[in-house]
């Protein structure tokens, strides 16, 4: 499940750096020496790989100088390249990160050296006597959405050396006809923060874009990718370079080691209190700040930033304590970014928005409030500490429940031991290929085959069948329709194994829709009379709410009132929430990590029967440093679970059940499964279709999963040998999931991303958005008429293959064949107070929909027989 | 669940989402929305063409000779696009009308929608009496004095069992002497009936799924202006 890091070890030898510098061109290496001393181990590793030729990924944490590593090598050439007088007037180095806020890192990693080098040179020429312009001969500029009209002519008119641009932006760029002569040049391409990147669709975009930068350029340019710590960085270096280029990785961790501690957040007690858990949590934050001079905190939510920040204001000066995350207005962002590297702040507070490699001076000690989930995230918020290379990051976790204190013990022991969670490529998306398509076809006119041979060379597309490339540009082409006549409003025109694009409202419709990161209309949610909202649902889903219904929103259950335009209003409530809900914005614990947290369990009961509840106690103080109030917490929650229903080991099935206590016709079954949410996800809907009949509903987290279902399809013995078969899950996962409404939330994004239904077309206008809110509408029609259509598929695919993990699954039950217990409890038992509290929920139909209102007919008939068949009667 | 329901003495649902007037032989469908592929398309969408003007009208046919109906009257928003109405919609519309008039009157009311003149081959009216019943495309402000039948509001009902599960069906809403039909497009999304209470005349409100040809009414009632 999971891949250790091999840190290339032997990088740093005095002679590797010694032979890197002598590489570098005498004003680049004059700088270096006078504003660093000397390279950094990935700085001397990549130079000459670089120099000579090579394409280069480095991974390395944040601090250990890789972004500069890149730059160096590439100014270096162009310095030299300048005195040479052969440096042209075409771009010769594209650098692409994923953040748009760029200005101020470039402005620093890129423009002031230059600055600086030219000042060196400028020197030079005092004492021997030559003369040139006093402007640094090297141009940067960049493109990113944020560029104004003047800045995107003057790329044209007059193109930087080094272009520094997003993915979407090249993608832009690459269908821009001006742009294509400059891109002849370009011998470098320096991708960033590869990391955030490629496991995405995001990345499979980008993927495709290097291969059409490579393509546009006179020589196939050299790649250098930057990475955090990634696992298997075979996977990412295929990402990178695509099929038939082998880049030289260079791992880099060694000195680096970061130190790890674990505290609690309990206040003592296995259920504690919400406040109390506020308090206690702003305690521990607090006790950090008074001993370090910057201390970075980060939480998973954007609530608890803020809920957090405001606390610690109320025990510091104001002007030391500032909250950092992306629904903040970007000047107030840039603002507490500027007063980070300057030092002046004691404490920032963060959800995800410094995640990212923006420059952020010296931080002594990353705080993680609650589990971060995953251990390649872990890492690289404790990598944004010690931002030097001769300096140890240190992350301190807070545990913030009795199982968030268990899982920050699995993260923290993980991290130590490098066991990160392996980064998966999503496997050609047919979405994405479609828009690229578009994209291309906007600058030229393309052979069939051409095309498909760029596209196959990145690695995403590796094994792409022709047979699929073909049915997306029958669908671009609308050539698949019977009547000529309408293909009028097709983007492409097909002609003889060639295509190209219909008019010059195409490039508009790629320009106006590209990228992959959907952004459907979001209605504001705030409890009535308060200011601030405390986060978003989809328009969709605040469709289907009437008023008293209850919600999950940023981990608490809401009631809602009623709705005013954007926003939707509510006021908290008790209970369970009674409309599911998907709930994408939990960060879901990978698979590693929630399997970890089954070990850990394991051992926990196994001192529980050996010694009792002191026993577990004495373990987690002594093995992990507990505060001893909240070890004998967490030993009571052990203790008692143990007492009630025996832990089971991580490969045992335990089904635990007990009626509902808010419905008594309804009996939960829950199954303890440490999967992660997204195989126990898979494995929930594969149970639920097996069931065959009726409806469920369903609780999923990443430690368990329940189905609720009605009491007459109670579940006995005999059933559970099939119910939990490894052979055919995929298939069943399959037909469950067209069984919910997964399918066609999917749809909206796989439709928007493959430009079937627009975002944007001169603006966002009534129609544009209405086909956005009618995705569902449209998927139940064309999943009915047109199976095959090539954004059918790729929406079956987003969800198996993206969403859900099916392979972990039947990997999980293979191996706990024929060790499954069905237990009656009276209630939930203490490790599944979360599932049933907090856990994503959602709901199937068994039946076909007409079945389904049929059941309700029925029973409408028998509850309220006189109106039902009064209103029914001739 | 029934083929049909009784709305009124005379006035009938039925599982297609169709008015049928039996004494006048009339059926009444709302908000066709022909040629929302071809908008879709002129906006840098794409959807494949599902809602043709001869398949709509080949399924409206086969609906009257089932019930014997003499006349088809579209409660308005026969056509989706509010504008630009171009050589091939223009051909889809025909195409409805040719199917149709082989085998019964039609007549149009005219929907917010509908622009353009008589692109169906028959004029649209402003609105239209049957007998007793009124048709017109908006729902009156107030309760009006005859049966009144309309479209427009495209409504849809959740329904909800004890496990959580629920769907989603186009539903009539039945008032006071007055029918809202849900719309006949397969495109048409649509409004939760909860959320259009305040576009129509206070009073109780009937939501009456309909699905797969079927009527269930499930005696899900909702209040307008309630309060």
């Amino acid at each position: 499940m999971t891949a250790p890091v091999r840190a290339n070890r032997g990088l740093a030898s005095a002679a590797a750096l010694r032979r890197a510098m002598r590489l570098l061109t005498p004003p680049v290496r004059g700088w270096v020496e006078d504003t660093f001393g000397r390279l950094t181990p990935p700085q001397a590793a990549a130079i000459p790989a670089i120099h000579g030729g090579e394409h280069v990924l480095i991974s390395a944490p944040t601090g250990t100088g890789k972004t500069l590593a890149a730059f160096l090598a590439v100014v270096s050439e162009l310095v030299a390249s300048h005195e040479a007088g052969t440096l042209g007037t075409g771009i010769q180095a594209v650098y692409i990160s994923p953040l748009r806020a760029l200005g101020a890192d470039v402005q620093r990693n890129l423009e002031r050296p230059l600055a600086e080098i030219q000042a060196r040179r400028r020197d030079d020429w005092a004492v021997n006597g030559s003369r040139e312009d006093d402007q640094p001969p090297i141009r940067v500029a960049s493109r990113t959405g944020d560029s104004t009209p003047a800045e995107r002519r003057k790329l044209i008119s007059a193109p930087p050396h080094v272009l520094v641009t997003t993915p979407e932006s090249l993608a832009i760029l690459l269908s821009t006809a001006s742009m294509s002569e400059h891109f002849r040049s370009v011998r470098w391409i320096i991708v960033d923060e590869v990391h955030a990147m490629a496991g995405g669709k995001r990345g499979v975009h980008l993927a495709l874009s290097l291969e059409r930068l490579a393509a546009a350029a006179s020589t196939d340019p050299i790649r250098v990718g930057l990475s955090a710590t990634v696992a298997p960085i075979e996977v990412v270096a295929r990402w990178l370079c695509g099929t038939g280029r082998t880049p030289r990785t260079i791992a880099w961790r060694a000195p680096r080691d970061a130190v790890f501690a674990v505290q609690s957040a309990l206040a003592g007690e296995v259920v504690p209190n919400p406040q109390r858990v506020q308090r206690a949590v702003t305690k521990a934050v607090a006790d950090r700040v008074t001993s370090d001079r910057t201390t970075l905190v980060f939480t998973n939510t954007r609530g608890a930033t803020e809920r957090l920040a405001h606390k610690l204001r109320e025990r510091f000066p104001e002007a030391d304590v500032a909250a950092h995350h992306s629904s903040l207005a970007r000047e107030e962002r840039m603002a507490v970014e500027e007063r980070l590297r300057e030092g002046a702040l004691r404490v920032v507070v963060t959800s995800t928005s410094l995640e990212l490699g923006i420059d952020i001076g010296t931080v002594d000690e990353v705080v993680l409030v609650s589990s971060p989930r995953d251990v390649t995230r872990a890492l690289q918020r404790i990598g944004r500490s010690g931002h030097r290379i001769d300096r140890h990051p240190r992350g301190r976790f807070i545990g913030t429940g009795v199982d968030d204190v268990i899982e920050c013990l699995v993260v923290s022991d993980r991290c130590r031991a490098g066991e990160l969670d392996p980064i998966r490529v999503p496997v050609a998306p047919l979405d994405v290929l479609a828009q690229q398509l578009v994209g291309m076809a906007a600058v030229a006119r393309w052979r069939d085959d051409d095309a498909y041979a760029l596209v196959i060379r990145a690695a995403p597309y590796a094994d792409l069948p022709r047979a699929d490339f073909d049915a997306v540009l029958a669908y671009l082409a609308d050539s698949s329709e019977a009547m000529e006549e309408r293909r009028v409003y097709a983007k492409l025109v097909r002609d003889d194994g060639s295509f190209e694009a219909r008019g010059r409202a195409v490039a508009t419709i790629f320009y106006q829709n590209v990228g992959t990161i959907s952004g459907g209309a979001s209605i504001r949610v705030k409890p009535r009379g308060s200011p601030t909202p405390i986060g978003t649902v989809e328009e969709d889903f605040l469709e289907q709410l009437k008023p008293g219904d209850r919600f999950l929103l940023g981990g608490r259950v809401w009631a809602f009132m009623y709705a005013q335009g954007m926003t939707a209003f509510v006021a908290p409530a008790a209970g369970r929430p009674s409309v599911p809900r998907w709930a994408s914005e939990i960060l879901p614990a990978t698979a590693g990590v929630a399997w970890g947290v089954g070990v850990l369990r394991t051992r926990l009961r196994d001192a529980c029967v050996l010694g009792g509840g002191e026993a577990v106690a004495t373990l987690l103080v002594s093995r992990y440093q507990i505060d001893t109030n909240d070890a004998r917490a967490l030993a009571d929650y052990v203790a008692t679970q143990q007492a009630l229903s025996p832990i089971p080991a991580p490969d045992e099935i335990l089904v635990e059940r007990w009626t509902d206590p808010d419905d008594e016709r309804v009996v939960v079954h829950a199954v303890t499964s440490p999967l992660g949410r997204r195989a126990n996800d898979a494995l929930a809907r594969a149970i639920a279709v097996r069931l065959g009949k009726g409806s469920v509903g369903l609780l999923i987290d990443d430690q368990a999963f329940a189905l609720r279902v009605p009491k007459r399809a109670k579940w006995d013995d005999s059933m559970l040998a099939a119910l939990f078969d490894p052979r055919h899950l995929r298939d069943d996962v399959q037909r469950a999931v067209a069984r919910s409404d997964l399918w066609g939330r999917r749809f909206r994004a796989v439709a928007g991303i493959g430009l079937m239904l627009v975002k944007n077309y001169h603006g966002r206008s009534k129609f544009v958005g209405a086909m956005q809110m009618n995705a569902r509408r449209i998927w139940t029609v064309l999943e009915r008429e047109r199976p095959d259509f090539p954004l059918v598929r790729e929406t079956y695919r987003t969800v198996l293959d993206d969403d859900l993990d099916v392979p972990t699954a039947v990997r999980w039950l293979e191996a706990s064949t024929g060790r499954i217990t069905l237990r009656d409890l009276d209630g939930p038992p203490p490790f599944l107070f979360r599932l049933v509290a907090a856990g994503t929920t959602d709901s199937m139909l068994l039946e076909e929909r007409d079945a389904f209102l049929r059941r309700l007919w029925e029973r409408a008939l028998e509850a309220t027989g006189a109106h039902a068949v009064a209103a029914a009667a001739d | 669940m029934r083929a049909w329901i009784d709305i009124a003495p005379g006035l009938r649902l039925t599982g297609e989402g169709l008015a049928w007037l039996t004494e006048e032989r009339v059926i009444i469908a709302a908000d066709l929305h022909l040629g929302y592929e071809l908008a879709a398309q002129r906006r840098g969408g794409y959807l494949p063409p599902v809602m043709r003007g001869t398949d709509v009208g080949t399924r409206l046919v086969a609906i009257a000779r089932r019930l014997g109906a003499q006349r088809l009257v579209i409660a308005g928003d026969l056509r989706h696009s509010t504008q630009d109405v171009d050589e091939l919609e223009r051909a889809e519309l025909a195409a409805l009308a040719q199917v149709v008039a082989r085998e019964m009157a039609f007549d149009v009311v005219l929907g917010n929608h509908d622009r353009g003149g008589a692109l169906a081959g028959t004029e649209p009216l402003a609105s239209l009496m049957i007998g007793p019943v009124h048709v017109t495309h908006l729902p009156p402000r107030t309760t009006p004095d005859h049966w009144t039948v309309c479209g427009h509001l495209h409504p849809r009902i959740t329904v909800r069992d004890e496990t959580g599960a629920s769907a989603r069906y186009p539903c009539a809403l039945v008032g006071t002497r007055l029918l809202v039909l849900p719309a006949l497009s397969d495109w048409a999304g649509g409004t939760e009936a909860r959320r259009l209470m305040r576009e129509l005349p206070r009073g109780e409100w009937r939501a009456v799924p309909i699905s797969d040809g079927m009527v269930a009414d499930l005696g899900i009632v909702l209040s307008s202006g309630g309060d």
